[in-house]
């Protein structure tokens, strides 16, 4: 496709009127300097990993730096620990390891039930299906604040706690936005196939896991990189319940005020950066199927 | 779109459901009823049998001015307020402009996204680390002082700067749902007003607003129902010093601390959640009468 210069600055908006289209160019300069603010301290980190931690605290804007410090990429791997309640100490290679378990095991297990249960409540009417849909929205409005201090108690009581099993505990879907999601999706989807499969002699199963899984697709895989994205950033809920087992959103969290991390701050950027690439890379590859297919639609009942 | 119907003949629909239904019912009975129920217990019950003593302890905090609660009550308040009448528009107006396709919409569409797919803990460290470095370097040469300004460490700055901060990062909230919703609106719709007229505003107004409703006001709903949940990344920013503590990150504090207090920190939810119910049960009461009816 050629890129037209044009075309970039004015927008595809066709407003005769010229206040509207200087008003939005103008829109255009404001989001633009907002938006380099946002790059702007990414920029900054990148910068700083390649200096040692006197130049530094001595300047942070200066670049390029008089000596470049390529290593301290490399000590991001070798220095940084971790320290764990037993004594011992994570590395950033345990950091991503645990990252990648708990971020995409626990948002597969968190799909599934869902699934399950979206596609039974928009695909078969039985008696309490109504019910169900009124009652899942109900729950959804009545955040119980209290339960945190219980939550923490219970999963104590149960082992869960400091146990890789406590992924099982996210494993809810009522009360939940993504069968919202999930079931308007599969509302929509036509059910003359499903008919066929049944004219041939098929099973329920068949139509799920051959007909309708598939169609489902697009949206799954949407509300899947979502769950991951969530889990990969989410530091509140390892930090709490998985203290043996820290992610990289807890580790770094942890690193900012303790040993090597805190002394050496160029190195502890160079993790920072690293534990942003893994999802940013999904998030690029899946950026369209995120973008055009999640829809959340009114709340019936 | 057809429904398959269940009935006594169909044992097999009725396996088939039942099966499918049983994970999240299970789930949700366990880790919904389950700890909930022990959450209301918690907070009038301890070791000792039942209690008044943790609701009456979390009243007394309540009525005396400067207390945790209170700060934690009014900070939550400011949160929310900041959060549903100065975001939710700005974002909303920032979804029209991207849909519009203003110049240069693709690269804000990745760019002010970035903030929700990059770790709360990386933004705030950098935000941080930019506010205590360079900014506060700028501040000292601008104004001629020779000390650091503590603008994330003192209680005069602290909520303060937490707020620009999500300030800063919320313009691209919720902005994946409005735009998938916008773009659903058919084209012959937009194209027909635009034969008669219609402006850059009245299309906003009348036209998209209008027809993305039913998603407007879920999404309104669903922040109004959790008005003591309102708070910003405490955690990573203060731990709750510099008077920037929330309601949420105050029951975090007492469930997490090395001497947990349970029982008082449940009695504090119980509250909150009980004085929530009319709130949801008003809102939902106003965001029927404004159901327009029409959905994309």
């Amino acid at each position: 496709m050629k890129f037209s210069l044009k075309k970039f600055l004015v927008g595809r908006n066709r407003y005769d009127k010229k206040s509207v289209r200087i008003g939005l160019a103008i829109c255009s300069i404001v989001l633009f300097i907002w938006s380099l603010t946002l790059i702007y301290p990414f920029v900054w980190a990148l910068i700083n990993t390649f200096k040692t931690p006197m130049q530094f605290v001595d300047n942070s804007f200066n670049f390029p730096p008089e000596k470049w410090r390529f290593d301290n990429w490399e000590k991001a791997f070798t220095k940084l620990k971790v320290p764990l309640p037993d004594g011992t100490k994570e590395d950033l290679w345990g950091l991503i390891f645990n990252s990648f378990w708990y971020t995409f095991i626990g948002a597969f297990l968190g799909m599934v039930p869902c699934v399950m249960f979206s596609y039974a409540v928009a695909k078969y009417k039985f008696k309490f299906c109504k019910f169900l849909y009124t009652f899942s929205v109900i729950i959804m409005m009545i955040p119980f604040y209290g339960s945190m201090p219980a939550n923490v108690k219970v999963f104590n009581e149960w082992g869960l706690t400091d146990n890789p099993f406590f992924l099982i505990g996210g494993m809810g879907c009522i009360g939940g936005s993504t069968w919202l999601i999930m079931t308007s999706f599969m509302e929509s989807l036509p059910w003359t196939y499903a008919e066929a499969v049944f004219i041939d002699g098929g099973g329920h199963w068949t139509v799920f896991l051959k007909i309708m899984l598939p169609m489902c697709m697009p949206i799954l895989v949407a509300l899947y990189v979502m769950a991951c994205i969530a889990k990969w950033n989410d530091y509140m809920t390892p930090y709490m319940y998985l203290p043996s087992f820290p992610t990289l959103a807890t580790g770094i969290f942890r690193l900012d005020s303790t040993g090597y991390g805190k002394a050496n701050r160029p190195v502890y950027f160079a993790s920072i950066l690293i534990s942003v690439i893994p999802i940013f890379i999904v998030f690029v590859l899946c950026q369209d199927q995120i973008m055009n297919n999640v829809t959340i639609g009114g709340i019936k009942g | 779109m057809r429904k398959i119907k269940i009935n006594k003949q169909n044992k097999m629909a009725i396996g088939f459901t039942a099966l499918m239904l049983l994970p999240a019912i299970l789930h949700f009975c366990i880790f919904y009823i389950y700890i909930n129920s022990q959450s209301f217990l918690l907070a009038i019950r301890d070791d000792y049998g039942f209690t008044m003593k943790y609701l009456k302890m979390f009243f007394n905090q309540l009525g005396t001015s400067g207390s945790d609660i209170t700060l934690a009550l009014k900070n939550t308040m400011i949160f929310f307020v900041i959060g549903n009448f100065f975001m939710f528009p700005l974002a909303l107006l920032f979804s029209y402009l991207l849909y519009k396709k203003i110049a240069g919409y693709k690269y804000f569409r990745i760019v002010f996204f970035l903030p929700s797919i990059i770790s709360a803990v990386v933004m705030v460290t950098l935000y941080k680390n930019i506010i205590n470095g360079p900014i506060s370097e700028l501040w000292m040469d601008f104004t001629g002082k020779n000390y650091m300004p503590l603008f994330l460490d003192s209680s005069e700055y602290a909520l303060k700067f937490i707020l620009l901060y999500q300030l800063w990062l919320g313009l691209a909230g919720n902005m994946i749902i409005y735009s998938g919703t916008m773009n659903r609106i058919p084209m012959e719709v937009i194209e027909s007003a635009k034969i008669d007229g219609i402006g850059f505003w009245g299309e906003l107004f009348h036209m998209v607003i209008p027809l993305i409703w039913p998603t407007l006001s879920t999404m309104l709903l669903l922040s109004f129902v959790n008005i003591f949940g309102a708070s910003g990344p405490i955690l990573l920013f203060t731990q709750g010093e510099y008077e920037t503590t929330t309601i949420a990150y105050w029951i975090f504090e007492q469930s997490t601390s090395l001497n947990p207090d349970y029982n008082y920190a449940a009695a504090a939810g119980l509250v909150f959640t009980v004085v929530q119910l009319p709130i949801v049960f008003l809102v939902r009461y106003v965001n029927r009468k404004l159901d327009s009816g029409v959905e994309y």
